[in-house]
């Protein structure tokens, strides 16, 4: 019975009994549109944190002290680099400097412009550098984030850093991030390596840690153990375990929040099924009529199965496309703020649109399922009146 | 127990979906007792006409129920692929499905309770072309055996769920299906004896079923699932994945192949299951179907065309086998 | 032809305000030819039809139509048979007030498996043979008493039922569309209808193409 007669018949009663399903309509929509809002800007930026992750280096070796990261010795690159399959081993130089004014910390990152793969990352950062000029004097380029606080506290040429070693240093801004390509450039300074390393008071011949790749995938279990027996208390993180930890992490987050989630579905599933099972006079004898001139159970059924269906379909399908809209054409205000709930660095960071047929096929199953499901029964009553009694 | 992978979007949905079935199905439970116990065709009280009516109820749900299964093997799929991204060591679907023991009999279970819920649809249809219900108490009893299996499905999916250690490694595709020189096929068969079981139990699968041997087939196609799953993963897939060590089930379900593993398997079951089902049917309700020998030979073909021109193409592109 | 052996319907058997509304029942209608069931309303006239159309179930006794036992005929097939051989119309016309004429009439057309060019030749053929093609468009609420029943009726021929069943037809007309209705049931007979009128109208005895009278009081043919 599934044929084009069928589909007009079923359309012509969905819009005649429009103002019967409108209310749902409208609570279906915006339920789906707060749930996928949060699950879309979760997935964007798990995947921004991901590409970002991924141009980061396989390993990291650090030095522990008392379960704290200590500064690490610069001699051990040359152990490392003997390790078979490793490539690129590098000393990197970052910390936190604290800002006395706003009690806030800045993160400073040294970087060393002759070593290839930094000075890639950096090109993406900011355009306009010129190797030579940035290194005849002191300079830095700070990212968006501090800038705004700089400008705010007048420091518009340049900042003076307090060394540990009660030292003042001038330091130039040469260039401010573009705010638009990574959440975490946000609050960063870049310095050259060995300024960096006076600023947060490293010893020459010491870093904060030290990166390496091992290109070769099967090789790398094994570079890990024999990166750890080159010193004592030597701490290794591989790549591959922070994808893992901050996939879990956003997991966890958005799993949290749809549990706590179900709570309201559930209770919309419960006006639902009452919206539903009162079934008024006029319905039951419509459903009579068509029975009485000879529609099975089976017709009704699937008359009544398939309305509901178009109803759940059409209000999902508005929901996710009112959340793609506020994501990211409208740049998702408030719930932005919820996601990312950093520090009081006002940023302008934008999401990559970024489809996910995954999580739109993991909505729909969350909500057009239990939402079928409850319908099952107040359908099955309305197509099973006695239709002598209805008639009357 | 209390973990974070059940914290994962994907999963709390799926378990969310299966629960919310397992409910219904607990509802039809209790009716359908109430129809057993007090079905009489020949009443004329109204009691017999509200049995018919929950009947249409039952139907209703358990049609809902196979629909919802149906889709819930690819989605289950897809978790299971998505949870490779945090199950340390998984590289794919394969990995996090052999986490642990329970893995592989759920996905299993899962097959068998689409295949007989599938036949309970058949039954029912037949059993409404008559006037008189006589297959009700059947369709009935078998409804309580499929019951029965969504249960023990139910308590492995919790159990598999919970029992994912974030922290133990999981082997990957490459050791289970093994590629560093162990053979892994039973009963001491290699690739070539296996590609000869394959296109045997193929062409005695289309006899069986063009002479209507109801049981034959049913015996061929057990035993063609089994054979074909192996020719799949240990020979066809790698021509999937042109990379003679890539054998695994699973990543021919996703975006890089055109996730074709999708249809592929499907075509498999289908052929399989209409060739079970004309045994089943027979022994069930004492009627053959002449459609499900038909279907069976159709989609089992369908099934090995495509596999066979994997490796055709590929031949022809490249002038080797692998 | 109907045949009708033995029916009883009872309601709420064993119960205290137990009803008998048809008590052994029985009678042959033969092809083609049109007849009166007469009594006063609570003789059982409403339930006989109800009956013969499947969508009541007797208490016992079994009816025959066309040769097809359709007593005890479950959901799926008594639809069938409702749809293909029997044309009901109500006293109160029953139609889906939110629709107009032409869907209304459509309705029992869209179970079958009909293109929708098979379908609309139909439905105008119907809407022609009860005279309310014109008003096609119209929405069934804004009809009149006389004009719904055609529709009603053209919703029962649509399907090329042989048996049109009638319930109090006249009831809700006046005298000129009583007359109407009169000459419509010789257009009946000429397409060869099987056709049962429930009434206790006299205004029937004027016509000619009765058959024959069949009087029913309290449940029973007297």
């Amino acid at each position: 019975m599934l044929n084009k007669s069928f589909y007009s018949f079923l359309f012509l009663m969905l819009f005649t009994h429009r103002s019967k399903h409108f209310s749902i309509f409208v609570i279906s929509i915006i339920l789906v549109f707060i749930l996928s809002s949060v699950m879309f800007i979760s997935t964007s930026l798990s995947k921004d944190i991901q590409y970002t992750l991924n141009s980061q280096p396989d390993f990291v070796v650090q030095k522990m002290k008392a379960g704290e990261v200590i500064d690490i010795d610069l001699s051990l690159i040359e152990k490392i680099e003997q390790i078979y399959g490793v490539k690129n081993v590098t000393s990197r130089v970052y910390g936190k400097y604290f800002f006395k004014p706003l009690k806030q910390s800045f993160t400073i990152v040294g970087v060393d412009f002759f070593e290839e793969q930094n000075s890639k990352n950096l090109k993406t950062l900011s355009k306009k550098l010129d190797m030579s000029k940035f290194l005849e004097k002191e300079y830095m380029i700070i990212g968006s984030g501090v800038k705004k606080l700089f400008d705010k506290f007048k420091y518009d040429k340049s900042y003076f850093f307090t060394t540990p070693l009660g030292e003042s240093i001038e330091v130039e801004i040469y260039d401010v991030l573009d705010d638009t390509t990574s959440l975490l450039s946000n609050d960063m300074i870049i310095l050259p390596k060995e300024l960096a390393k006076i600023v947060l008071g490293l010893d020459e011949f010491k870093a904060s840690d030290i990166a390496l790749n091992v290109p070769n995938e099967l090789e790398r279990a094994n570079a890990k153990v024999e990166i750890i027996l080159k010193d004592d208390n030597l701490r290794v993180i591989s790549k591959d375990d922070m994808k893992s930890y901050y996939l879990n992490l956003f997991n966890y987050k958005t799993g949290l929040f749809l549990v706590l989630y179900i709570v309201v579905i559930l209770t919309f599933l419960l006006i639902l099924y009452q919206r539903y099972s009162m079934i008024n006079s006029s319905d039951k004898k419509e459903i009579a009529i068509l029975k009485a001139v000879g529609w099975s159970i089976k017709d009704i059924l699937k008359l009544k199965v398939f309305e509901n269906f178009l109803v759940a379909f059409f209000s999902f399908s508005i929901g996710i496309i009112l959340s793609f809209i506020y994501i990211f054409v409208a740049k998702a205000p408030f719930l932005m703020q919820i996601f990312l709930g950093f520090s009081n660095l006002d940023f302008s960071y934008e999401l990559t649109p970024y489809i996910p047929f995954g999580s739109i096929v993991t909505l729909f199953i969350f909500y057009v399922v239990p939402f079928l499901c409850v319908i099952l029964i107040p359908v099955w009553k309305i197509a099973t009146v006695d239709v002598i009694k209805s008639i009357k | 127990m209390f973990n974070e992978v059940l914290l994962s979007n994907e999963v709390i949905i799926y378990l969310v979906s299966q629960t919310i079935l397992l409910i219904l199905q607990i509802f039809a439970l209790f009716w359908v007792f109430d129809i057993l116990k007090n079905w009489d065709f020949n009443s004329t009280k109204p009691k017999q006409y509200i049995l018919e009516k929950k009947s249409y109820l039952v139907m209703l749900i358990i049609f809902f129920a196979l629909i919802v299964k149906i889709a819930l093997i690819p989605y289950f799929a897809y978790v299971i692929d998505n949870l490779s991204n945090i199950v340390p060591g998984a590289m794919c679907a394969a990995g996090v499905i052999s986490a642990n023991d329970y893995g592989v009999k759920l996905l299993a279970l899962k097959v068998f309770i689409v295949f007989f819920n599938s036949i309970w649809i058949i039954v029912n249809s037949e059993d409404l072309k008559e006037k008189n219900y006589p297959y009700i108490k059947i369709k009935l009893y078998f409804f309580m055996f499929i019951f029965f299996l969504v249960l023990i499905e139910y308590i492995l999916d919790i159990l598999y769920f919970t029992n994912i250690s974030l922290d133990e490694i999981v082997l990957c595709c490459s050791v289970i299906f093994g590629v560093q020189g162990e053979n892994t096929l039973p009963l001491g068969l290699d690739t070539t004896k296996l590609l000869i079981l394959f296109y045997l139990f193929y062409l005695l699968n289309i006899m069986a079923n063009i002479s209507k041997q109801a049981l034959l087939s049913f015996v061929v196609n057990i035993i063609f699932l089994y054979v074909a799953y192996l020719s799949v993963v240990e020979f066809f897939g790698t021509y999937i994945y042109e990379l003679p060590t890539h054998k695994c089930p699973f990543c021919m379900l996703q975006k890089e192949y055109y996730y074709i593993g999708y249809l592929l398997w499907s075509m498999l079951f289908l052929g399989v299951f209409y060739a079970i089902s004309s045994f089943v049917l027979k022994f069930l309700i004492k009627k053959e179907l002449a459609y499900t020998y038909k279907y069976s030979i159709i989609f089992n073909t369908i099934f090995v065309l495509i596999c066979t021109l994997y490796v055709g193409v590929y031949y022809l592109k490249n002038g080797v086998f692998l | 032809m109907i045949e009708v052996k033995n029916l009883y319907k009872i309601f709420n058997q064993n119960k205290k305000n137990e009803f008998t509304a048809l008590e052994n029942v029985s009678l042959f209608i033969p092809k083609e030819q049109i007849v009166l069931l007469k009594g006063v309303s609570g003789s059982g006239k409403s339930t006989l039809l109800s009956i013969i159309s499947s969508l009541q179930k007797p208490t016992s006794g079994d009816v025959i139509v066309d040769g097809e036992h359709i007593a005890k005929l479950p959901d799926l097939h008594a639809s069938k048979f409702r749809n293909e051989k029997i044309g009901y119309v109500f006293q109160d016309f029953n139609l889906i007030n939110s629709l107009n004429v032409f869907h209304n009439v459509m309705t029992p057309l869209i179970v079958q498996n009909l293109s929708k060019d098979e379908i609309k030749a139909k439905v105008i053929n119907a809407l022609s043979l009860a005279n309310i093609k014109h008003k096609k468009d119209e929405f069934v609420s804004n009809l009149s008493g006389g004009e719904k029943q055609r529709v009603a009726i053209a919703r029962a021929l649509v399907c090329d039922a042989n048996i049109l069943l009638f319930d109090e037809p006249t009831a809700n007309l006046d005298k000129q569309n009583s007359l109407k209705f009169l000459s419509l049931l010789e257009d009946f007979k000429k397409l060869k209808k099987t056709v049962i009128i429930a009434t206790h109208d006299s205004i029937f005895e004027q016509s000619n193409v009765i058959f024959e009278t069949i009087n029913m009081q309290d449940g029973k043919i007297v």
